[in-house]
């Protein structure tokens, strides 16, 4: 009796178990069926997706929402490749999603504005820019520059680079202590290629301004791989993006005393709050930086009252008031750029954009030969 | 008598029955391959020959792209993939065997440890392995920290050695638990006949070892596919590692400004035909060989018990081999996450806080927290695991089948070969066949939405399942369900009473596995993820690819508790709702 007993309570017990087990399985199931509810949502009002590789771009989406109730800007955030390659993948499948592009560097728009894929002059005639953002202006205007960093400053660490005599021009980087040298891998990191055009162009005498030949492009391209060559005789240390180089400078002991790579980076690193990740970083300038504007484009397969509608959030980040937002959005990283309207001041701990010496290169000329000199790049210096 | 009579007059009806069964299962097997896999690869892959078709050059037909993609740096990289590759399988499947037959075969210490420790092992991402190590063996890192200088292993680290070292120890699970499989299902009787006819020890192995060739052969072969096709160890080690391997090249080629996708398609369609030999091996050893030793009759194993000493030695040998592979890239990933610093030992000493965790869910100004990205990958993961299940189920049983049409082994051959395509390929593959305007504006338009994404995971997740269910589900002996057809149940009823409950832990494992891996899935999530609902793995490279590494370190360690929760929580479910001879199937025992 008591061993029947035994069997119907066990019996009893596994229903109960099977039970709640149910119960709790199907309410794992329906409610990640909101997870396919989230695709079917549907906007009141027209959107915009802006592909965007800023830190501060969703808050300024969301204070441009905040006061245009008209339509809506949907950010999508991740880094500058992966959003490329969607970009391209889009175009080429015929059916883009994108609306708008925001991201640091000229030449990625330079390259999608000659397939024909940006709209040309979009930007508003309200935009008043100072003589830096007018400098990096296309001329067909089909990419607005919202604000400049630069990128080949020196950032080093002041304990692990003491004893070593820094230099006072960019040629000079060839005759450091070796291996006391780092930068960026440019098929890794956005801002690098801008960097390695900037010094090819520089060393070639090529400027923004002029519509080089041939011939002097590949001279200039000989004079900067050959640079980059003896950096690498000399020990040059290639990390893949500013993470992992500033982490090389930051660790202790430090792997890498220096490095030329964009300076907001170094600035967020030395700047940031509540306490400095970087108390013994510094940044110095050489004979030369280059110039590295980040930029807003729009899709030119938008709908007509799209693009108009895109052109309205351009116009807000080239006005003062989007520029300070742009500021408040990401205080200490990528909001600490030197603006490129009139009337608007860099954040306190940036000096003067003078001092920076920053170089402009034509990404239209130098857009077209990045994979060439990034392959080169990979090929030679990396490996 | 009367048996006999029931099954000649049912035959031919049986026959038709089959016949329609596989017209239509085969048919809507194949259409769901074409959605999930073959067409949006193939569309990619198209771009190697046809750039124009899809405005990325001006000829309808040319090879150029394929001399180019043999060329220099890429052409290095493919070479250098199929070596590595080998030679990653083999050790593979060498070091699997080993540790499945100690935990299974012998009394060592913490049988359920070393099984777990795979599991974990298992839900590290290979992204996570390496940067584990990295956090170990860098310069100012936790092993400086103890006063162990390891720039010699820093330096190989990053090298040749250091990513067949990564790709061994994530192929390692799968192997393990594949071979695992295969020898619960080995009852003792043959290693019983073997000895009693005279057998050694070595000859007895020799003996065994072919019994479940399927699972060795299947473990070769995902090990090499899924090395073929790694992505996180291309992402972390690939582009310092002055070794170029073709995930990396491929991944340059794509992202790089324009986009090389017509040279990213020749490197993808390399690595899908590089997954034939292996597979043709595979089909050549098993033909006409019968594997299944699972039946009513099958009997519990009995383990080898090693005396006192050759025990503990036994137990530090698999100790100190699982800590190597597993315990100390995550003590390298735990350390740094309770830090806060650039390096793990500053000049003022190291300094532990819980900033990194807190920072996960109240982030800096730029970052997304960690929590809604959780959840939705949790979600996502309970939608690929339960599909890709069903599925894989569908494709093993296929691919167990004796008979194999010509359907089946090309089925057979493309899944391997889907194995092989990295996410990044199927996530662009995705965009270049559904975001065309032809499906957009007259089919559906599914491009940056959840299922999108769901279909894409499966995708990547159906092959390796697949290939994981092909070893139990050809032991299972025919006869099981056939008896259960003949004394009167119908299909359900005989598959529910004879092949499920031989088959449930396998198929929760793989449930879990898929789960698991979906949670920690980088390369397909960054392509198709929707705006706005980033997965936790999205969010979680953001940070390691910046200063704030710390903070993914802690994010990651918060994701891998979560996820193992989330397997105790099931297998509790399992162990409730199963009755208990199921679990028991297979399971060693000494009293045989």
């Amino acid at each position: 009796m008591s061993g029947m007993n035994l069997t119907i309570k066990k019996t009893r017990r596994a229903h109960v178990a099977r039970l709640i087990a149910a119960v709790a399985s199907a309410t794992v199931a329906v409610s990640s069926l909101g997870v396919l509810s989230s695709s079917a949502a549907t906007h009141s009002v027209p959107t915009i997706l802006l592909y965007n590789a800023q830190g501060y771009g969703d808050k300024v989406a969301a204070a441009f929402n905040a006061t245009n109730p008209g339509f809506k800007i949907v950010v999508d955030d991740d880094s500058t490749g992966p959003l490329f390659t969607k970009i391209q993948a889009e175009m080429a499948a015929g059916t883009p999603k994108w609306g708008m592009f925001w991201a640091d560097g000229a030449t990625e728009f330079a390259a999608l504005d000659k397939l024909g894929y940006l709209v040309r002059y979009s930007i508003p005639k309200t935009a008043t820019y100072n003589a830096s953002g007018l400098t990096n202006v296309p001329a067909d205007r089909s990419f607005a520059p919202t604000g400049l960093t630069v990128t080949g400053a020196l950032c080093y660490d002041s304990v692990a680079a003491r004893g070593i005599t820094l230099p006072t021009t960019m040629a000079g980087l060839t005759a450091l202590p070796k291996a006391a040298l780092g930068m960026n891998n440019p098929s890794q990191s956005g801002p690098t290629f801008p960097l390695i055009a900037g010094v090819m162009a520089h060393l070639g005498g090529i400027t923004y301004k002029e519509n080089p030949t041939t011939a002097q492009v590949n001279a200039a391209i000989k004079k900067g791989e050959a640079f980059y060559l003896a950096l690498k005789k000399n020990g040059l240390q290639v990390h893949d993006t500013n993470g992992p180089t500033l982490g090389a400078m930051e660790s202790n002991p430090a792997t890498l005393d220096m490095a030329t790579i964009q300076s907001s980076a170094c600035y967020g690193d030395i700047n940031a709050s509540p306490k400095s990740y970087w108390p013994t970083g510094k940044v110095k300038y050489l004979d030369y930086s280059v110039a590295l504007p980040s930029n807003i484009a729009i899709d030119a397969k938008l709908s007509p009252a799209l693009q108009a509608d895109a052109e309205k959030f351009v116009a807000f980040v080239t006005s003062p008031k989007g520029q300070l937002a742009m500021q408040k959005g990401d205080p200490y990283g990528d909001g600490l750029f030197w603006p490129v309207i009139k009337g608007v001041n860099p954040e306190k701990f940036l000096p003067s954009y003078a001092s920076t010496r920053a170089y402009a290169i034509n990404p239209f000329v130098w857009g077209p030969l990045e994979n060439q000199i990034n392959t080169w790049f990979t090929n030679n210096i990396i490996n | 008598m009367t048996t006999t009579l029931s099954l000649s007059t049912t035959r031919p009806r049986a026959n038709l029955d089959w016949l329609r069964r596989l017209r239509w299962s085969g048919l809507l097997v194949w259409l769901v391959l074409a959605l999930l896999i073959v067409v949006p690869v193939l569309t990619f892959v198209a771009v190697a020959v046809s750039p124009r078709l899809f405005h990325q050059g001006s000829s309808y037909f040319t090879l150029a792209n394929i001399a180019t993609a043999f060329q220099g740096y890429t052409g290095q990289g493919i070479l250098d993939s199929l070596w590595v590759s080998v030679l990653t399988g083999l050790a593979s499947v060498a070091f699997a065997t080993t540790i499945a037959w100690i935990v299974q075969r012998t009394n060592v210490y913490g049988r359920r440890v070393w099984s777990g420790a795979m599991w974990l092992l298992l839900l590290v991402p290979t992204w996570m392995t390496t940067l584990g190590w990295i956090d170990v063996i860098s310069p100012g890192e936790l092993a400086w920290a103890l006063g162990v200088h390891t720039l010699f292993f820093y330096h190989m680290f990053f090298g040749a050695s250091g990513i067949v070292f990564v790709n061994m120890t994530a192929s390692l699970p799968f192997s393990f638990f594949v071979i695992s499989v295969g020898l619960r299902g080995l009852g003792s009787e043959f290693e019983d006949a073997a000895r009693v006819h005279g057998a050694g020890r070595w000859l007895t192995m020799r003996t065994i070892l072919p019994i479940i060739a399927p699972a060795l052969l299947s473990a070769f072969v995902i090990s090499f596919a899924e090395t073929m096709s790694d992505f996180g160890v291309a992402f972390t080690l690939g582009a310092n590692a002055h070794f170029p391997i073709a995930t990396y090249t491929l991944f340059n080629a794509i992202y790089a400004f324009p986009a090389n996708f017509p040279v990213a398609a020749v490197i993808a369609g390399v690595l899908i035909l590089c997954t034939v030999p292996p597979v043709f091996v595979q089909s050549r050893v098993m033909r006409g060989r019968s594997y299944a030793v699972l039946s009513g009759r099958t009997r519990a194993v009995r383990r080898h018990h090693f005396g006192p000493v050759g025990r503990l030695a036994l137990t530090a040998g698999v100790g100190l081999f699982m800590f190597l592979v597993i315990g100390l890239p995550l003590v390298g990933a735990i350390s740094s996450s309770f830090t806060n610093t650039a390096s793990f030992i500053t000049s003022s000493g190291v300094h532990w806080t819980l900033q990194s965790f807190k920072d996960v869910f109240q982030p800096l100004p730029s970052y997304t927290t960690l929590g809604g990205p959780l959840w939705t990958s949790n979600q996502l993961g309970l939608w690929v695991a339960s599909g890709t299940l069903v599925l894989a189920y569908v494709l093993a049983r296929r691919m167990a089948s004796r008979s194999p049409g010509v359907g089946q082994k090309i089925a057979d051959v493309f899944l391997l070969g889907s194995i092989a395509i990295p996410g990044i390929v199927l996530g662009v593959g995705y965009i270049f066949f559904y975001d065309q305007r032809f499906i957009t504006s007259h089919v559906v338009d599914l491009y940056e939405t959840m299922p999108l994404l769901i279909m894409g995971l499966i995708a990547s997740s159906v092959p390796s399942q697949a290939r994981l269910l092909t070893g139990p589900v050809s032991q299972i002996q025919s006869s099981l369900n056939e008896a259960a057809r003949v004394h009167g149940a119908n299909k359900w009823r005989a598959f529910s009473s004879t092949s499920f409950p031989l088959l449930s832990r396998a198929l929760v494992w793989a449930w879990l596995i898929t789960f698991t891996k979906t949670i920690s899935e980088l390369a397909i999530a960054q392509i198709l993820y929707q705006p706005g609902h980033e997965p936790a793995s999205v969010v979680i490279e953001t940070y390691l690819g910046t200063i704030f590494a710390s903070i993914g370190s802690a994010a990651t360690v918060i994701t891998l508790a979560e996820m193992i929760g989330v397997i105790g929580i099931v297998l509790l479910i399992f162990r409730l709702v199963t009755p208990a001879g199921w679990r028991r199937i297979g399971e060693a025992g000494s009293y045989s």
